[in-house]
């Protein structure tokens, strides 16, 4: 466990300086105020300090406890990151058909999707699906009077 | 509309509901109930969605309880506190006997929280009106302390999940200076993120995600057949008795619970946890302490639930996630919460007191009683097919607010940006914690240092910015004192 914790610091700490770098460098083109006075790039720069230094805590510290991968900290199956994947992109493309198909039938797919990457059997997914589409439907619609 | 209407009835028996299933329900917690319950409350008028949403909070947190009492599995993270406690008691003396205690606990420390925002919510409402950007600025940062400290061994941790917090919040036109940032020249982030859609995306997306990546292997949990049976006097007399034989215990937790849900940041969650360890270092020699741990941990939440509302309501800043919600509701119906909010809507501010007591006399043994059956039915229904629905929930949820399908993406971002957070065991509450102080702070700093000429010494100068910062520097000492006696009592522990 704590070898397993070990590797997540130091992926974790190191993302975080990543993410403080580019950070420190978008703020580079906000204006200042004048007189040199710190402008709105003063928060996001004293946040962009602070992760960094904070992701090189975690990075030192988790080396300094000279922990190593252990046989015990298993990689990801590529079925669980494919299945998260396929949950991502079902979300992540329903924009893209909101206007142009109806609510039931593209929201009853996303749930009987949803459905079968949580292991569901085919008929409980659908089942599921076109029920709760319908209900949420119902509720929004015709109760709250909010379009879909 | 008022809440005595048959409209404000209604929303109350279906808001503690609602707040009992989600609770009952393992991994949902009050704060995806509430969150869900959004796109509905936006719709609603705020004198009945804001009573609703405390019955939902206040129900959910007791109710919280029935997963572990039947199936050692609890329903919010306040509940995780003492799981172990009523699974066992369960075990022995009836899952009647255990929830009786922890309904009827939640029930008293919720009045207790209660009447002591009633008694102190206007006083400190009428101190803010003394507050500058200066005293506006230390109690963010106090917030924010106590937000990094909140999070017990691991307050590096929570201080990354905090700054990831305030980093979101910097997103959209600067509020002092009107510069747009982080927007890549994307008119829809212009107006910043909208925090509801992040919160559903945080806390339900996130959720979805974990189950979809970690499916539930064996969902035949080990429940007991010995289901609530309609036995009133292990529910209501026996656990009440109980109450009264540990009075002190009840009064010292519920005063633990309102300290502490008061300090924005902390909340039922911590309420919880800091009150049944006190119990437990308390009574380390004493044997059979089952029910005692249960009696501190459920009065200190539900009186948590309560305190966390006055600075919310009187200063504009969340004790919780779920008060942090509620203020963005506030927000959304135009009410600026604040002292002001004292002198212009005392009618939505005696209604939300009126509810907090109906919620803690009416609704919790009500449906303490009445919905602990349901509810362990439903933990009985696989949670894929339950995760199925809030996946589509969540994307309703974001998409409903503002009709804008951007903010379905905006709330999957937030959701894997969650989803990493708790693969790498970082907090979410903090995050929700920076979102809502982070612009606090940004605006009343600069807001302060422009007034100020940049003379940096004027934030100490004022009386209350000095105490609030005094007491940040306590926060701050205890803290750490607290992160040292917890490495000192593992070492301790190792060595013997």
């Amino acid at each position: 466990m704590l070898k397993r914790l070990f590797i997540r610091d130091v992926l974790s700490g190191s993302l975080l300086i990543v993410l403080s770098l580019l950070l420190w460098v978008r703020t580079l083109s906000f204006p200042e105020l004048e007189n040199g006075y710190p402008g709105p790039a003063l928060f996001p720069q004293l946040i962009a300090f602070c992760l960094g230094i904070l992701g090189a805590y975690l990075v030192v510290r988790s080396v300094a406890s000279k922990n190593t991968l252990s046989p015990s900290s298993r990689p990801s199956s590529k079925g669980r990151v494919l299945r998260l994947f396929t949950g991502i992109i079902l979300v992540a493309t329903y924009p893209l058909f909101v206007h142009h198909i109806h609510f039931i039938p593209i929201m009853a797919g996303l749930i009987f999707f949803f459905g079968i990457i949580l292991n569901n059997k085919p008929w409980k997914a659908m089942l599921t699906a076109v029920l709760s589409a319908g209900l949420i439907y119902a509720l929004f619609t015709q109760l709250l009077g909010v379009p879909l | 509309m008022s809440l005595f209407s048959w409209e404000g009835f209604v929303a109350l028996m279906l808001g503690g509901l609602y707040g009992s299933l989600f609770g009952a329900i393992p991994g949902l917690t009050a704060t995806l109930a509430v969150a869900l319950f959004i796109p509905i409350a936006f719709f609603l008028d705020p004198i009945i969605a804001l009573p609703a949403i405390i019955a939902i909070s206040s129900v959910a947190i007791y109710a919280g309880d029935v997963g572990s009492s039947i199936a050692r599995i609890p329903g919010t993270p306040a509940s995780a506190a003492y799981a172990e406690e009523l699974y066992s008691l369960s075990r022995k003396k009836g899952p009647v006997y255990s929830l009786g205690i922890s309904a009827m606990g939640s029930a008293i420390g919720g009045i207790i929280g209660t009447l002591l925002l009633i008694f102190t919510a206007t006083g400190i409402a009428k101190l803010a009106k003394q507050f500058s950007s200066f005293e506006y600025f230390w109690i963010a940062v106090l917030g924010l302390t106590a937000g990094i400290f909140a999070t017990g061994r691991a307050p590096i941790k929570g201080f990354i999940s905090l700054l990831l917090g305030i980093l979101f919040s910097t997103v959209g036109v600067d509020p002092t200076l009107g510069y747009p940032r982080f927007h890549f020249e994307n008119p829809n982030l212009l107006s910043g993120l909208n925090y509801i859609v992040a919160m559903i995306g945080l806390f339900g997306f996130s959720e979805v995600l974990e189950h979809v990546y970690r499916p539930v292997k064996n969902e035949n949990h080990t429940i007991d057949d010995q289901h609530p049976t309609s036995n009133a006097y292990s529910f209501f007399v026996a656990p009440l008795l109980l109450l009264f034989k540990e009075k002190l215990s009840v009064l010292r937790s519920s005063f633990l619970g309102v300290v502490i849900g008061f300090l924005p940041g902390a909340g039922a969650d911590v309420g919880s946890w800091v009150a049944t360890s006190v119990q437990k270092v308390g009574n380390q020699n004493q044997e059979d302490q089952e029910d005692k741990v249960i009696v501190a941990g459920t009065s200190s939440n539900n009186a948590a639930v309560a305190s966390a509302w006055i600075p919310a309501l009187s200063l504009g800043l969340p004790g919780d996630t779920v008060t942090a919600i509620v203020l963005g509701v506030f927000l959304m119906k135009g009410i600026t919460p604040g002292p002001l909010l004292f002198e212009q809507s005392m009618d939505l501010v005696w209604s939300l007191f009126i509810t907090f007591l109906i919620a803690n006399l009416v609704l919790l043994p009500l449906y303490g009683y009445l919905t602990a059956r349901i509810a362990s039915q439903i933990i009985k229904v696989p949670s894929r097919i339950l995760l199925s629905i809030i996946a589509g929930l969540c994307v309703v949820g974001a998409y409903a607010i503002n009709n804008n399908p951007f903010d379905i993406w905006v709330m999957v971002a937030m959701g894997v940006c969650a989803f990493a957070l708790r693969r790498g065991g970082f907090p979410l509450a903090q995050v929700v914690l920076g979102m809502v102080l982070g612009p606090i702070l940004e605006q009343n700093f600069m807001v302060s240092a422009i007034k100020s000429k940049w003379s940096l010494m004027s934030f100490f100068e004022r009386p209350i910015a000095l105490v609030l910062m005094l007491l940040t520097i306590v926060i701050i000492i205890v803290g750490v004192r607290f992160i040292q006696s917890g490495k000192a009592h593992k070492n301790t522990t190792r060595t013997s």
